[in-house]
């Protein structure tokens, strides 16, 4: 656990030594606050629905968290120390998870900014918290997915670009895969339920129900399952690296 | 090196295996997702997709299982992309609540259609086929010419392209139809012949589905370049029994769905449908027969729209509270109607030439009348004061539509006498004040109000036209958002309430509070709100002129035109006046321990027009009365205060009941105070109750008296004249309902003709179909109806903020997180350059010449 802690805080000063974290929570702040209030014009609509603050976030997120986890490996490869952590008295996974949860907690700081928005639409209209927690639960759930995947591919390569290139789409698949056209699309080869099945493996699908302000244990633990079958592989390469 | 290899191979294994496992395991939960639903946590406000215990106890009393069919297109239009699942969450919910009573499929109508069209071709071309027989035997042939044969011609699209009616010939026409596509190269004549039956079974199933009213509707699609027009079926059919089903149309939000489910399921499980009796003072006689001899057709109540709205749901009985059809013969009725139905239901013979007598409890007449309304009281008679008094003491939930003001806005009312308005006396004032609260007596007017039509006179081409046009009142009182209550179930999906010609109500705290009974304000007025006196007379404008009765036009400054904020502010009130309200609790028999008044025989001749007379002057004039020209001041109200009546129409009754008293049989005398009742009448008797026969409803209880008591009868002597009998009237007051509406034109035809321009006046239906819903199907439908959301709206004034919040979004929130990283690069570079400079002074020793300079 302490080898794990020194990892993680280590991981948190790069990212906040380096201008890429603030760039990267700017982008995504303006991106939300954007879309919201701006292209989808909130303050000129008849009935405002603050759930609409949402309805981009899975997609948002896939980009977010793919440019925040593409130099977990990859920068370790291109300066060569992962052979120096190769020879800590450090477990693989003990590095895996707390390169994860470094990243995770960008994104955390990212979700908590982003919360200004309901706080400060909620003078001008009735605001549902139980939605806004529900919803940002979910975008946890489903940014931790995101995350261990991103870590997961970044170990394939030493260059960051084609990481995050990669990174991001298959996050963008994972989450297109959840969406009701693809859903319908896959049901009229395979039958509903084969595309009920296949849809349960997109982001969007469990984050609906997020955002509609209901927890359902399915997402968590979807959002369990999924991230631990990432994180499992971003350890089996990891640890392969020493065979 | 072979270790090496071992353990590589080991880690690849295990790892493997575990990913192999995580994956299965997802895909596991991947298919059993919707059994684990059921842990689902509901966040929101009002727990919009949880089930409430209404619903619970509603799906708790269902008998028989309840077959709920969602009719849905597969390809739906983006805002419905997620309904079905939504849908398909909320249907497992009840049905696992509802132990499996309540059962539900998801169905595609297209799929449904396809699949019987093909069906029914492939058997009918069994028959016709060139080919020959195919072994169909004979019955099932029989059978599908008759299926055939009942095809309308609408139904088809042979119908459509003109061909004639009968089966036999329509084939002929099919198959020359199929000869001459076949002939062109398209298909087989076989094939041709069949595509033209699957089109026509196909149209049949369509039709079929229309007439359950599962049609499909028009609805585009917009995506990111372009705008579809799709044709999406979303109806949801609950089926009970044989019973007909109820049918939600158009289902496309999730937020209402419990309601509407669970009411319906209601509806369609009822045994029979709740009894609600309506009685209209000022209901106008029937009209004379069309033909001599046949009976006089039923006549038109002012509120036959809302009426026949209700009548969907409840049995509507109108009453006139008069000898023979007051509340016992209704109950009686009702309770004999039910009695012969359970015989029937046994299979007895009924015999429906005899009338038999049913005892019914007084205390158990809200088993037979689940609700009382009454619409517009007015010179009313003691009698039926005491009818109405009684119904409500006894626990019967009473609706009151009641103002001292009715306005005719018809085109014949303006012809008249430009929109009259009538003073009404509804003679209930004594009764309401000792529940506690009164019916105002000015009218009211608002800024925030609806429209009515005024005919306008239009210069077109040099010549002057007449035209209605629509145009806002002020005396249509409309109130809207926080003036109408968001806490009970009978308002809170009700953005606008319209109340003409009101007065509104004043509650009387002491006497509510000394009474017990809770008073719930539903509905009161807003902002910009005055208040004026109609009177009796509106003094001419010339001298020499008689006084005219009291109009629209008359008042138009007060009651037509809308007042200046500025201006007129000093006119405007300063606390808002309730409209509509809800009572709880038991409500006091006025008569108690006095005599009962007698029946006010009906006049000689034809029944009198209560909407005759002058116009806008009290009703109750001498008929026959000069229009426009009062002669005898004596006869008419007090101009001062027109309202003021009670006392002059009582008196004005009482020598018919004098003389009612010395001709007609059971004759009490008209109601008197307690003090006058004779100190040697006895305490009121209640017979013990007998158990009727079996197949009496179990309510209906044998011979009874709980009302009233006999004097002893004194001997009679032969020749004498028979002894008058004199009711003490009883009730034993039970917890009862009441809500009070202070308007009696809200819910009138005339009014409601306006809704298309104001879609408020489907508002006040709505609003008066709750109340009686309410009361008839139970508090269970409005407990589940409080939890349903509003749609949002921006709060008053809320633009002014909009720029700010713009501002922290899109520019502080960004330019703070640029501020700490340009910080936390400054305090780093300073940190960084200062430990370079500490590392560099340590590496340099002591006194040499570079460390000195």
């Amino acid at each position: 656990m302490k080898n794990m802690t020194t990892v993680y805080r280590r991981e948190l000063a790069a990212y906040f030594n380096s201008p890429i974290a603030y760039i990267f929570l700017i982008g995504f702040l303006l991106a939300v606050s954007t879309i919201f209030f701006v292209l989808r014009d909130f303050f000129a609509q008849t009935n405002p629905d603050v759930r609409a603050y949402f309805a981009w976030f899975p997609l948002l997120l896939a980009g977010f968290c793919s440019a925040v986890s593409m130099r977990l490996w990859a920068e370790e490869k291109r300066a060569g120390t992962i052979e120096l952590l190769s020879t800590w008295p450090v477990r693989a996974w003990e590095l895996v998870l707390a390169k994860y949860f470094a990243g995770l907690t960008i994104v955390a700081v990212a979700l908590i900014l982003t919360v200004v928005g309901p706080w400060s639409v909620s003078s001008t209209t009735d605001v549902d918290w139980g939605v806004i927690f529900s919803s940002y639960f979910g975008a946890v759930v489903i940014a931790s997915v995101y995350m261990a995947l991103g870590a997961w591919v970044s170990t394939f390569t030493h260059n960051q670009v084609v990481a995050l290139l990669v990174s991001c789409m298959i996050s963008v698949a994972l989450w297109g895969v959840g969406m009701p056209p693809f859903v319908r699309w896959v049901s009229k080869f395979g039958g509903v339920e084969f595309g009920n099945f296949v849809g349960w493996f997109g982001t969007e699908y469990h984050f609906q129900e997020f955002s509609k302000g209901l927890i359902n244990p399915v997402g968590l633990i979807y959002g369990v399952g999924m991230t631990a079958v990432f994180l499992v592989l971003n350890n089996l390469f990891v640890e392969g690296r020493k065979f | 090196m072979a270790d090496s290899r071992q353990h590589r191979n080991t880690f690849y294994l295990t790892g493997g295996i575990l990913l192999v496992l995580l994956f299965a395991t997802l895909c596991l939960l991947s298919w059993t997702a919707d059994s684990t639903s059921r842990w689902k946590v509901d966040c929101t406000k009002y727990e919009i997709y949880s089930i409430s215990s209404g619903t619970d106890e509603i799906l708790g009393r269902l008998d028989e299982k309840v077959d709920v069919t969602y009719y849905c297109t597969e390809e739906l239009p983006s805002f419905l992309a997620t309904i079905v699942r939504d849908t398909r969450d909320l249907f497992e919910e009840f049905r696992r609540r509802s132990g499996g009573k309540f059962r539900y499929e998801i169905v595609n109508p297209n799929e449904l259609m396809d699949r019987f069209a093909d069906e029914k071709a492939g058997e009918y071309m069994a028959i016709y086929s060139q080919k020959g027989d195919k072994g169909v035997s004979e019955d099932r042939k029989k059978e599908l010419e008759k299926e055939l044969d009942a095809l309308e011609p609408e139904d088809t699209l042979a119908g459509r392209r003109g061909l004639p009616a009968p089966a036999k010939q329509r084939r002929d026409q099919r198959i020359e139809l199929a000869r001459e596509r076949a002939s062109r190269g398209e298909d087989s004549e076989d094939e041709a012949y069949r595509e033209l039956l699957f089109e026509e079974f196909r149209l049949q199933k369509e039709t079929e589905f229309a007439r359950d009213r599962i049609s499909p509707r028009s609805v585009g699609d917009r995506t990111a370049n372009s705008v579809k027009q799709l044709r999406v079926y979303s109806a949801i059919k609950i089926a009970y029994l044989e019973r007909p089903p109820e049918v939600i149309e158009w289902h496309v939000s999730l937020e209402s769905l419990e309601y509407e489910l669970a009411y319906r399921i209601l509806k369609v499980t009822m045994e029979q449908k709740p009894v609600v009796a309506v009685f209209d003072a000022r209901k106008p006689p029937a009209p004379p027969p069309a033909r001599p001899g046949m009976p006089p057709p039923a006549p038109q109540s002012e509120y036959s729209q809302t009426l026949r709205y209700l009548g969907d749901v409840v049995e509507v009985r109108d009453i006139t509270l008069k000898e023979g059809d007051a509340i016992d013969d209704l109950v009686q009725q009702v309770a004999q109607q039910r009695a012969r139905k359970a015989r029937k239901d046994v299979g007895e013979e009924i015999d429906y030439s005899k009338d038999e007598e049913i005892d019914v409890n007084p205390e158990d007449y809200k088993d037979y009348l689940n609700c009382f309304v009454v619409v517009q009281p007015h010179d009313l008679e003691d009698r039926q004061v005491y009818e109405i008094n009684r119904v409500v003491s006894l626990g019967i939930p009473t609706v009151f539509l009641v103002s001292p003001y009715t306005t005719d806005i018809s085109r014949e009312g303006w012809a008249q006498g430009q929109f009259p308005i009538t003073i009404l006396r509804s003679g209930l004032d004594e009764m309401f004040r000792s529940w506690g609260f009164e019916v105002g007596d000015e009218m009211i007017a608002s800024n925030t109000s609806g429209v009515l039509s005024v005919p306008q006179a239009v210069n077109i081409g040099g010549r002057r036209a007449e035209f209605w046009m629509p145009t806002t009142a002020s005396f249509i009182v409309m109130p809207h958002g926080e003036s109408i209550s968001s806490e009970s179930g009978l308002t809170n999906r009700i953005p606008a309430l319209v109340f003409p010609s009101t007065a509104g109500l004043r509650p009387l705290r002491d006497t509510l509070e000394k009474n017990k009974i809770t008073f719930e304000e539903l509905v009161s007025t807003g902002d910009e709100t005055w208040t004026k006196k109609v009177d009796a007379f509106v003094p001419a404008s010339f001298p020499g002129q008689p006084p005219s009765p009291p109009s629209l036009l008359a008042y138009q400054r007060d009651l037509l035109s809308p007042k200046d904020v500025k201006r007129d502010q000093d006119d405007f009130i300063d606390q808002p006046i309730v409209l509509a309200a809800h009572l709880r609790g038991s409500f006091e028999f006025t008569y108690e321990g006095e005599p009962v008044p007698a029946w006010k025989p009906e006049p000689e001749g034809a029944q009198q027009d209560p909407h005759q007379g002058i116009p806008g002057f009290p009703g109750g004039l001498p008929g026959g009365f000069p229009g426009g020209l009062p002669r005898d001041r004596d006869a008419l109200p007090d101009v001062d205060d027109p309202l003021a009546q009670d006392g002059a129409g009582e008196e004005a009754e009482k020598p018919d009941v004098e003389s009612e008293k010395a001709t007609s049989e059971p004759v009490a005398p008209p109601k008197a105070p307690p003090a006058v009742t004779p100190p040697e009448t006895p305490p009121a008797v209640t017979p013990p109750a007998v158990t009727p026969p079996a197949v009496t409803p179990p309510a209906v209880t044998p011979p009874a008296v709980t009302e009233g008591t006999e004097e002893a009868p004194p001997a009679v002597t032969e020749g004498a004249e028979a002894p008058k009998k004199v009711e003490t009237a009883h009730v034993s007051a039970q917890d009862g309902r009441v809500i009070v509406l202070g308007s009696v034109d809200m819910l009138k035809d005339s009014y409601l003709q306006y809704v298309r321009e104001f879609p408020a006046y489907r508002m006040d239906v709505m609003f008066f179909a709750n109340c009686v819903e309410t009361f008839t199907l139970g508090d269970v439908l409005m407990e589940i109806r409080r939890k349903t959301v509003t749609a949002p709206e921006f709060k008053k004034d809320s633009d002014k903020s909009v720029n700010w919040i713009l501002a922290v979004n899109l520019a502080v929130v960004p330019l703070l997180v640029a501020v700490i990283g340009i910080l936390r690069f400054v305090v780093r570079s300073r940190s960084s350059v200062a430990y370079e400079r500490r590392h560099l002074e340590s590496r340099e020793p002591a006194g040499t010449p570079e460390a000195t300079a």
